[in-house]
């Protein structure tokens, strides 16, 4: 549910940094990055994402592009560097212990956007 | 079709949910509250941990709650029959409290001082765990009448709390839920939580938990006191500047 607001962020961050760069722009495509260990569902988000984006001026013809971030864990006991299984109760395969912190995988970030200029013909077809 | 820029930048998506939330502990620490924030699937007893916490603990600290209810005024209801001053927030379709609604009620100063604030999050174990509030701990609960591999399937919000209660546990011997293997699962996660398992029905392991619940309010308080007296000596310890204090008050 909460993609909603999500796609809402990411809307309304690419809109303003394309009302920053100048007049006859509009953003075509915006990159996010999405770890595997934050509650997001790409699918509800593109969803999310396309349902929202007439009503950002800029965004009309915004692709949305979403990687996803496998996560990656560093164990308490001996460092060794794994990823979280649900059938080992995430804890690390070779020594059992638990994670000490995530190397990856709580990523939620926009990490590229591309500004293009209004394409004219297609201007003129919406008129 | 001609592209001006293609830039590569990194900016956080939940920034304007983290600003927010970070205003409000800056309000929080300001006055010396100590805010909690309670999360939970639905029935998994926040509300009635909640009221046996206020009562065991309003000799000791002076507590205000807001409730998180996606409708209705239920529970705050439960909640003002302690005596506690409660302010409830409708979410309507929004599942989950956000730090901006938070903020709203912070700013309009509807609380009396209090010293410790109880936030009950709407019930959900998935949207409440994106959206921190500026609390400076949060509580998970699971109750036994529910699966034991929640912290499995909803790893997220086990991993970043600093307390899992499994409640209901009178329940235990009539379900199949085993307490080892749940917390096994968040110890994996988060070696840092503690974890409890009580029941508020027969009151067991209630003392446990409201014992690491006072420790880590005198704890707080008492750090809050230490800035505090740092700032008086002239020290540069901004959250107790008064000119830097009035600043959102004005707005
Ligand atoms: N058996 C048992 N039932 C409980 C316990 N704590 C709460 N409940 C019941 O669980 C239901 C939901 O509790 P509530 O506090 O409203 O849950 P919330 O939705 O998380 O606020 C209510 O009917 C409670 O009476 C407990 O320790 N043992
Ligand atoms: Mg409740
Ligand atoms: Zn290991
Ligand atoms: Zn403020």
């Amino acid at each position: 549910m909460h993609e909603l607001s999500i796609a809402q962020n990411i809307l309304s961050m690419v809109n303003s940094r394309v009302e920053k760069e100048g007049i006859q722009l509009e953003a075509t495509a915006v990159t996010v990055m999405i770890g595997e260990f934050r509650n997001v569902d790409p699918e509800s988000l593109e969803f999310a994402f396309d349902a929202m984006k007439p009503s950002f001026e800029f965004c009309r013809n915004c692709l949305l592009k979403i990687i996803s971030v496998k996560a990656e864990g560093i164990c308490t006991k001996s460092m060794h560097s794994f990823h979280p299984e649900k059938q080992n109760g995430f804890s690390c395969p070779i020594c059992n212990s638990a994670i000490k912190e995530f190397k990856s995988g709580e990523e939620l970030d926009i990490v590229r956007i591309i500004i293009s200029t209004i394409d004219q013909g297609r201007l003129e077809c919406t008129k | 079709m001609h592209e001006v820029v293609d830039e590569h930048i990194l900016q956080r998506i939940m920034g304007n949910n983290e600003d927010a939330a970070e205003h409000n502990r800056e309000h929080f620490d300001e006055n010396g509250n100590v805010a909690i924030n309670f999360m939970s699937a639905p029935g998994a007893g926040k509300t009635t941990l909640l009221e046996a916490c206020i009562q065991k603990l309003k000799a000791k600290f002076k507590i205000a709650v807001i409730e998180g209810d996606m409708v209705g005024t239920l529970d705050a209801d439960r909640l003002a029959g302690t005596g506690a001053p409660v302010h409830q927030i409708s979410t309507g379709r929004a599942c989950h409290l956000d730090a901006s609604m938070v903020g709203r009620l912070l700013h309009q100063e509807l609380f009396d001082k209090y010293q410790v604030l109880f936030i009950e999050n709407v019930g959900n174990l998935v949207c409440p765990a994106e959206f921190p509030l500026g609390e400076h701990f949060r509580v998970v609960l699971l109750s036994a009448s529910e699966g034991d591999d929640k912290p499995l399937k909803y790893p997220v919000i086990f991993k970043n709390c600093n307390a899992v209660v499994f409640t209901k546990c009178d329940l235990l011997p009539h379900v199949n839920f085993d307490l080892e293997k749940a917390a096994e699962a968040v110890k994996n996660l988060n070696p840092e939580a503690s974890i409890f398992s009580i029941s508020v029905k027969t009151g067991e392991g209630l003392s446990q938990f409201l014992q690491w619940l006072s420790a880590q309010i005198l704890a707080k308080q008492k750090h809050a006191l230490h800035n505090k007296a740092i700032a008086a000596e002239g020290g540069f310890n901004v959250y107790f500047d008064a000119s830097e204090s009035n600043i959102c008050r004005r707005q």
